[in-house]
């Protein structure tokens, strides 16, 4: 199989970028407060390995925040997956689900989340709810339209080779369907990490999200770009966490 | 009419509509009969949209007729079986196994033990000339080795038939010659009764001990021929010699301007 290769360009603009950033601040050009130099944010970032800010280590914020989305996204994927699958299956199961899922997906996760905080408070709970809901459509759409793509050549094969409609499920249709239930994976993953920031901003005690907010709310823009730069290193290592699952699970997508 | 017994394949006025809300049903297939021995290996053809396919998914059982009745050794047809083995025009193969997890996937499911089901899948790739590609994933194959892979599945739940809907429409022709002398092998070799859809008049022509040519809207058979260029092929292993012989040309110029009136 063929790797592929890092574009040059992308290397390129990632030092160009970091050069303006060094280049503006060192300078003088920009206000230290609207724009920290890089050291300032390495030199926070040294801080905060060992010392507390806005209530935690650099380290506890990353481990409640990965925490909160890896068992929110697990119980949205948990969901997400058997009932998209029963969706294609049952009229009755697509009748129910189907209003209801139609309705939030396109709805903005900030929207309900007054009211999932009247529901469930400001808790590690609230805030698993309001991700896990955030990703389950995208789970639920992709494994439905996964399914739904399933050749009927290949389940009439294994019918006719004396399988049972469970078999067929299990053996036919949930392996022919992976790529695009991956795919929603993955989908679901990204938007679950959105949220949980986003949640994080408005009711959390610790988190990446509420050490931005913290830090924002007394100027301290260092201390806001250093988490900015951790919440995208870390959605890009899930990114890469789940590539990395489609090789290994689907090696013959789009071969096929 | 042969008396089919318990082995063969019996149609009797077999009819099938398609109902589609909104729109008058479409007649796909309209009193069509046939009956055949066991170890016949009977070839349909015809225009595009006589129902051929139709008809091939009424004996795999994944269709059932608006009236009349199907039986295959004996026992009436009312679901898909693993008595029928089918083979499709795209394969069907499962792309998350590799090559003899396919070929041994029907006796997985029905429980066959894993020592006994693996020496089964074997035997029947190594008569498709695959023995060597076992542990090769599907992807990796041509086109013409995965429908070989696709005839050693077929053959390995032992079925009664096989069905094989256009099995070497997507082929280049040399490839094609080839799978027809190895399907005419694998035939002669399992005593199984053969379904075969093709849209070319000399590879009918050439395989068929039954030829059924079929005319469209609504589908029916319009003509039945005997033939037995297959089994002398058998005999002389000379493909090219039995495909430039006389009777074979005229057979196959007489079959081409019946299929020609019937589009007509
Ligand atoms: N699922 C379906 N719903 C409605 N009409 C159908 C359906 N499948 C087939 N038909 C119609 O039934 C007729 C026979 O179709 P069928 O696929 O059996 O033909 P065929 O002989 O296999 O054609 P081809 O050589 O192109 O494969 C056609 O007119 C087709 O439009
Ligand atoms: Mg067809």
């Amino acid at each position: 199989m063929m790797m592929k290769k890092t574009n040059p360009f992308a290397i390129y603009t990632t030092l160009f970028l970091l050069a303006v950033w060094y280049l503006t601040t060192r300078l003088g050009l920009i206000n230290p407060v609207l724009l920290p130099p890089p050291g300032a944010v390495f030199r926070r970032f040294l801080t905060m390995l060992h010392s507390e800010y806005a209530g935690s280590t650099l380290f506890g914020h990353i481990v409640s925040s990965v925490r909160l989305v890896t068992i929110s996204f697990l119980g949205a994927a948990a969901i997400g997956v058997p009932l998209g699958v029963a969706m294609e299956h049952s009229r009755i199961v697509r009748g129910m689900a189907d209003p209801v899922v139609e309705f939030y997906r396109p709805l903005p996760p900030l929207a309900y989340l007054p009211l999932i905080i009247v529901w469930f408070g400001i808790g590690f709970l609230a805030k698993s709810v309001l991700i896990g809901v955030a990703a389950l459509a995208p789970i639920i759409i992709s494994t439905r339209a996964g399914v739904a793509s399933v050749p009927n050549e290949m389940k009439h094969a294994a019918l006719s080779m004396g399988a049972r409609k469970v078999q067929v499920l299990l053996h036919v249709v949930l392996p022919a369907a992976l790529p695009e239930i991956i795919s929603g994976l993955r989908i679901g993953l990204g938007v679950a990490w959105s949220t949980l920031v986003a949640g994080e901003m408005v009711a959390a005690t610790s988190g990446l999200g509420h050490m931005v907010l913290t830090a924002s709310n007394y100027l301290e823009t260092d201390a806001v770009v250093l988490g900015i730069i951790i919440i995208g290193i870390i959605a890009v290592a899930f990114e890469l966490a789940i590539r990395a699952a489609q090789r290994k699970f689907v090696p013959w997508k789009g071969k096929a | 009419m042969i008396d089919v017994g318990m082995t063969g394949l019996s149609v009797r006025h077999m009819s099938l509509e398609y109902r589609v809300a909104g729109r008058p049903p479409i007649i796909a297939l309209r009193d069509v009969s046939l009956e055949a021995e066991a170890q016949e290996f009977i070839v349909v053809l015809g225009a595009s949209g006589c129902g051929k396919t139709s008809l091939l998914n009424l004996i795999a059982g994944f269709l059932h007729p608006t009236s009349g009745e199907i039986r295959v050794g004996g026992k009436p047809v009312t679901s898909p079986g693993a008595d029928r083995g089918v083979v499709f025009q795209r394969n069907a193969l499962m792309p998350w196994l590799n090559v003899l997890h396919n070929v041994e996937l029907g006796l997985k499911l029905t429980g066959v033990p894993r020592d006994a089901r693996r020496e089964i899948a074997r035997r029947n790739l190594a008569l498709v000339g695959l023995a060597d590609f076992a542990c090769s994933p599907i992807y990796e194959l041509s086109g013409g080795m995965q429908q070989r892979v696709g005839l050693a599945r077929a053959l390995t739940c032992d079925p009664v038939m096989m069905l094989m809907d256009e099995p070497l429409g997507a082929l280049d022709e040399f490839t094609r010659e080839e799978m027809q002398v190895l399907i005419l092998d694998l035939w002669a070799r399992s005593h199984k009764l053969i379904f075969m859809i093709t849209h070319s008049v000399e590879e009918a022509v050439f395989m068929a001990t039954q030829l059924i040519v079929m005319s469209p809207r609504p589908g029916r058979i319009v003509q039945q021929f005997r033939l037995d260029f297959g089994r002398t092929y058998l005999e002389t292993r000379d493909a090219r010699a039995v495909k430039s012989s006389t009777e074979f040309i005229e057979m196959r110029e007489n079959v081409l301007d019946i299929v020609r009136a019937t589009t007509r």
